[in-house]
């Protein structure tokens, strides 16, 4: 399945969940603050992207859910290259844009429907390593 | 449906400890309602029980993969979920040995919240499900040697309460069923010397027979049973709100 092929199985996924049009809904989309996005709702998509691409999905690992406490961890230690190794599926300017999110004070929550995006397109791939 | 049963099923039901006698016979009493089975049972020899049934089903190992193996072996992932799986592993406390005890803990816990979850997360991809605890009025009322039994049994009701809590607004609910003394599996070998002693601390004077407690799992199990939801119903003739000291047996 190519790239934006996963992608518009992923914006259909959430568009059915919010009941929104599917073309409102793109990579850049952030789940946290441009949609009303609550913790079932990110269940129901774990759920939904493990029925639609027949993949494990590890819901801490696509949701960047310990994103922060990463970012700790690393903080004096090599951020990039250490948020690179926690989150293989994502491109290294994701991560960069991410390192430079996690600086600002007041960042909100970061993911963005890209980012399960590239999860899923990553599991797919290991699938037929 | 059937006059036995007047409820309908919208879809498969999985049903874990299905080689169990009850889950035997809840199985069956489903297959006759018209609702396609898909059992689990954790030895070989379960699982013979279940085929000499003419029940579908599946040695349970990996709990994650049951919703597709009963989307295989019974058309769709399980619209319903009874669980009345146990294993039968009973002691006093401080009479277990540690490495029996972190067994129990994943049988009879672990394996079973696997399993939820699993069964759940394929129920939130239709938005429907109905999800059934098979629990014991010992839960409460643990006789000494059943701490073990009992913290599993308030574990699993813990389980599907939440699970009812969390997941009612997508369309899946779920309650417990604790069942008082039945003449079935450990039941019958508890009552072999006892039956009528404890028929006659019932209020009712009677036991409880196996298929009048398939006659509420079959209710509680449908989608007309909704609004019991993140509760526990015990069934055990009043037996339980009786005094303690009429309850000594």
């Amino acid at each position: 399945m190519r790239t934006d092929q996963t992608l518009s199985v992923v914006c259909a996924l959430i568009a059915g969940i919010f009941e929104c049009p599917p073309e409102t809904l793109n990579a850049r989309t952030r789940l946290m603050t441009d949609l009303p996005c609550e913790s079932i709702d990110l269940l129901e998509l774990g759920a939904g992207l493990n029925r639609a691409f027949r993949i494990d999905v590890d819901d801490e690992l696509v949701f960047l859910r310990s994103l922060r406490v990463h970012a700790e961890r690393f903080r004096h230690d090599g951020l990039e290259a250490g948020l690179a190794a926690e989150y293989p599926h994502l491109s290294r300017e994701r991560i960069r844009e991410l390192a430079e999110g996690l600086a600002l004070a007041d960042a909100a929550p970061l993911l963005r429907i890209g980012d399960i995006a590239a999860y899923a397109a990553h599991a797919l791939e290991q699938g037929r390593a | 449906m059937n006059a036995r049963n007047p409820h309908a099923y919208a879809g498969p039901a999985l049903v874990s400890g299905a080689s169990s006698e009850l889950g035997l016979l809840l199985c069956t009493a489903l297959l006759e309602s018209g609702c396609r089975v898909f059992g689990l049972a954790r030895s070989a020899a379960g699982l013979e029980r279940l085929r000499a049934k003419g029940i579908a089903g599946a040695l349970l190992r990996e709990p994650e993969t049951a919703p597709e193996l009963c989307a295989t072996l019974a058309g769709a992932y399980p619209r319903y979920f009874a669980d009345l799986g146990h294993s039968r592993f009973e002691s006093l406390v401080g009479g277990a040995a540690p490495a029996r005890i972190m067994e129990w803990a994943a049988q009879d816990i672990g394996l079973r919240a696997r399993l939820l979850r699993a069964v759940t997360r394929a129920m939130l991809t239709m938005r429907a499900g109905r999800c059934l605890f098979v629990s014991s009025a010992a839960a409460l009322h643990p006789a000494p040697g059943q701490a073990y039994y009992a913290a599993a049994k308030l574990a699993g009701e813990s389980l599907f309460k939440s699970v009812g809590l969390e997941l009612a607004s997508r369309g899946i609910t779920a309650c417990s069923l604790r069942l008082g003394f039945i003449e079935t599996g450990r039941g019958r070998e508890f009552l072999k010397n006892r039956a009528a002693r404890a028929a006659a601390l019932m209020p009712a004077k009677k036991l409880l027979q196996a298929d009048e407690t398939i006659q509420s799992m079959l209710f509680l199990l449908s989608d007309a049973a909704w609004g019991i939801n993140a509760a526990t119903v015990t069934m055990d003739g009043g037996f339980s709100a009786a005094k303690p000291e009429i309850r000594e047996i």
